[in-house]
């Protein structure tokens, strides 16, 4: 009897729990739609997650990519050192470049409701360089910063201890977007990771944790910068980043309609997705410094003139363009990407790809070719160490490529693909020969200070631990010049010794890829191509 | 039995200050500085590199840091990332309930399909149901759970619309990812299950239960399956451990927060606070499935006592 009743316990139950599944699987059987987003909402598949949300201490550009939401910055850049108004109306710079004077806006309110006032600009600027907030990405965007003076409540003064010609590309980062005053003060420690205000378009609703952040429409927002043409709110209600960082899977979110809007785009979908009736590929040449090879000259045997000129000359770019990256990537010239302001394109036909050549370079340099066929310099044999992190796959295929490109040359590359912690630790002593850099932003003397100056050789960025005192007095001359004509003159030169003095070599130069589907129009995104803006988006049903 | 229980938790104390202590020398001796990890590709002075590397507490003794550390841990305190300075209880707070929630559901999945793998593979032993639920578990224990779950995405998500592809929270987002971490985890269940009743079946207490006319169900039931799931019932419990902590992959794949992804990710940038807060909560998380599985074994075999 009790073993009957149970019989026909489990029998009901098992028919209940099959019934709840069934009314639950069925609408997505007959609905495949219905996991597709309600008018008004776009959903952005992020590639992965981040530090913190406060733009000013973060050093992700996926942040910067969303607080561009939150905040606004104080001008916008519309292209290659071209700005107009945001937070501020109007804007002298001194003839040095060193004193910046921004007329604000009178009719702008943060989130919290404090209104905007030159203060908010003096807080929000002071906060970067404040060693608490441990600014990374804001801090080298802020460059020589002395201080801000509140000159009358709608305007500020911004001095710097030396010449800084590329502030208004700095101010026109979402990482030098201004923020509430009033909130920094109430939540200090908490600012950025449950809260976060400024005076953009959307406000943040929510943020968990490597999953997902919720912007809603700033119901307030009149204040839009006239580059938009658009006064009133933003025509989303909100906007939901959320974090897929498995490529494929991301992907598989934009066809699901889980997501509308992705980013980081593999190339191996390029073709796919630029031939699709329901979706759209945005490509946006990437600004910045492309994918390179830097070679240490502070060991042995990069710091031989005739090794790096060898090694430039054996490395096949455009085999390499085609064979790692589809041809969707271009074969680099220079350490700046085409689209930067003062890019020489003579460096282009500069160093042909040409083994004949390197193979000469390095007999004349008294390396001889051993039994193995690797070359030999007395008791030395020519091999390099390359250190490389075991994270993009594609940098192990690119390394892979280059190896094989110098071993017909007689150069042994030894690849030494190691975990984030101990690749830094190797290529900040100077243990490598050869290290990959690729790098985006949209000033050119931040860029080659980066890669080039001495004052980060030795453990800093410049890695090819180039020393130079001519390069040195060209970078500084870029950030002391504020006329774009000579600008551009000694950004050229620049490019041109950087070449002459075989430091690195310019490998790919990328385009930023995104995708979304075709019911979203409106999207904008700078011309460096990193921040997609949603201001102008709208989702038709 | 309390006694038991409360002997077995002291006991706990020691085990979770050697797992701390363990963790904590090896990411010292592990090249790399975590404040050059903070800055990475980043343009940084010698200054401000030591300046970082002082908020971060790394210039005082390792013990002290270490002491620190075990300080707070009465206190609910187990300090804070050196980071992204989230106290440690909140990053863990903020994952648990995903890892939690996917490792239960994984769990049923693995349980379920490994106990009926195994039972029809030993009780159909040399028949095609054995060879066919054995081909089963094979494929579970070779094929590698990214290939799994992308094509559980490519079929059931993009191909048939069925379940969304990523994310949590609702049982429809849930469902992949626990068929794909469940199905990988029933291979070793099946297996053993597979091998512990057919050594059960040949003892002479199951001889005994037939020849006094019981049942087959029966015999299965009281007699082989309670004896066979001593060793299995251990294993269960190691792996929902495992699920609960080391989910790193499935996590990825179908972009769910999680304790395991927090935990490596906190690893490669020597985020010590982390690492030593994640370690002690899975060291926890073994030490009460393990007294569980203890306590089961009394259950399961009437001789075991506790004294």
């Amino acid at each position: 009897m009790d073993r009957m009743r149970r019989r026909e316990f489990l029998k009901r139950a098992g028919i209940g729990v099959g019934a709840l599944a069934a009314s639950q699987a069925l609408p997505r059987v007959f609905l495949p739609g219905a996991y597709a987003q309600a008018t008004g909402t776009l959903t952005y598949g992020m590639a992965g997650g981040f530090d913190t949300l406060d733009v000013t201490a973060t050093t992700f550009t996926r942040v910067g990519r969303i607080a561009l939401h939150i905040i606004d910055p104080l001008v916008w850049s519309t292209g290659s050192g071209q700005y107009s108004p945001g937070l501020a109306t109007s804007w002298t710079v001194s003839p040095d470049a060193t004193v910046y004077t921004f007329k604000m806006r009178d009719d702008v309110k943060f989130h919290d409701g404090t209104p905007l006032t030159a203060e908010a600009v003096k807080v929000t600027f002071d906060r970067i360089v404040d060693p608490a907030t441990r600014a990374q990405t804001a801090f080298s965007f802020i460059g020589p910063y002395d201080r801000s003076e509140v000159v009358d409540k709608y305007t500020v003064r911004v001095r710097f201890k030396s010449p800084n010609a590329s502030f208004l590309n700095g101010a026109s980062s979402p990482y030098l977007g201004i923020i509430s005053p009033t909130a920094v003060q109430k939540y200090g420690q908490d600012f950025g990771r449950v809260v976060f205000v400024g005076t953009g378009p959307f406000m943040l609703q929510s943020y968990r944790t490597d999953a997902e952040v919720r912007l809603i429409r700033n119901p307030n927002y009149t204040w839009g910068a006239p580059s938009f043409n658009h006064q009133g709110r933003a025509y989303l209600q909100s906007i939901v980043y959320r974090i897929v960082p498995e490529e494929s899977t991301r992907l598989a979110t934009l066809e699901t309609g889980e997501t509308l809007f992705i980013e980081d785009v593999p190339v191996t979908d390029y073709q796919r997705l630029k031939s699709s009736r329901d979706k759209v590929l945005l490509e946006i040449r990437q600004a910045g410094s492309g994918w390179s090879l830097m070679m240490n000259q502070g060991r042995a045997p990069t710091d031989d003139l005739a090794v790096r000129r060898a090694v430039m000359h054996a490395i096949d770019k455009e085999g390499l363009v085609r064979t790692v990256w589809n041809s969707v990537y271009k074969a680099a010239c220079s350490p700046l990407t085409p689209n930067m302001l003062g890019f020489d394109a003579t460096t282009c036909t500069k160093v042909p790809y040409n083994p004949d050549q390197a193979r000469r370079l390095l007999d004349e340099a008294g390396w001889r070719v051993g039994p193995d066929g690797i070359r030999v310099k007395g008791s030395e044999r020519l091999r390099l160490e390359f250190y490389l992190q075991t994270t993009p796959q594609k940098n192990i295929e690119m390394a892979s490529f280059i190896q094989a490109n110098a071993k017909q040359v007689g150069i042994d590359v030894n690849l030494n693909v190691i975990a984030r912690a101990g690749y830094l630790d190797a290529v900040r002593q100077g243990r490598h020969n050869f290290q990959f850099w690729w790098d985006t932003g949209t000033d050119p003397g931040q860029m080659l200070r980066i890669l080039f100056h001495s004052r980060n050789a030795g453990g800093g960025t410049n890695r090819n631990n180039y020393r130079n005192p001519e390069m040195d007095r060209l970078i500084e001359q870029i950030d002391a010049t504020a006329d774009p004509t000579r600008r551009k003159e000694i950004i050229a030169r620049a490019q041109q010794k950087a070449i002459d003095d075989a430091v690195m070599v310019y490998l790919a130069d990328p385009p930023s890829l995104y995708a979304h589907d075709r019911s979203v129009s409106g999207v904008w995104v700078d011309w460096g191509g990193n921040y997609p803006y949603f201001f102008n988006t709208r989702v038709q049903r | 039995m309390l006694q038991f229980v409360v002997r077995r938790l002291l006991l706990a104390i020691p085990t979770m200050v050697a797992a701390s202590v363990l963790v904590f020398l090896m990411l010292h001796l592990v090249p790399g500085d975590p404040a050059i990890i903070f800055f990475g590709d980043q343009p940084v002075t010698p200054e401000r590199l030591e300046l970082v590397r002082r908020q971060m507490g790394l210039h005082r003794p390792l013990v002290v840091q270490y002491v620190d550390f075990v300080r707070g841990i009465p206190r609910g305190d187990l300090g804070r990332s050196i980071h992204n300075r989230t106290p440690v209880l909140e990053e863990l707070r903020l994952r648990v309930g995903s890892s939690a929630a996917l490792a239960l559901a994984a769990f049923v999945v693995a349980v379920g399909l490994g106990l009926s793998l195994g039972l029809i593979s030993a009780l159909w032993r040399g028949k095609w149901a054995d060879a066919g639920a054995m081909l089963i578990a094979l494929g579970g224990v070779s094929m590698p759970i990214f290939w799994l779950a992308s094509m559980l995405i490519f079929v059931f998500s993009l191909k048939l619309g069925w379940f969304p592809a990523t994310g949590f929270g609702g049982w429809d987002r849930l469902v992949l990812p626990a068929v794909a971490l469940g199905f990988i985890s029933s291979a070793t269940l099946a297996r053993l299950v597979r091998s512990s009743v057919l050594e059960v079946l040949l003892q002479p207490f199951v001889t005994t239960a037939r020849s006094k006319g019981l049942r087959e169900a029966i015999v299965i039931r009281r007699h082989v399956l309670k004896n066979a799931f001593i060793a299995v019932i251990t294993v269960m419990g190691l792996q929902f451990g495992t699920l609960l902590s080391g989910a790193v992959i499935t996590e990825t794949v179908f972009a769910r927060p999680g304790v395991g992804k927090l935990l490596v990710d906190a690893i490669s940038n020597k985020d010590f606070p982390v690492v030593q807060g994640a370690v002690l909560f899975i060291a926890l998380v073994y030490i009460i499935i393990n007294l569980l599985v203890d306590l089961s074994y009394a259950y399961l075999d009437p001789r075991i006592r506790f004294e």
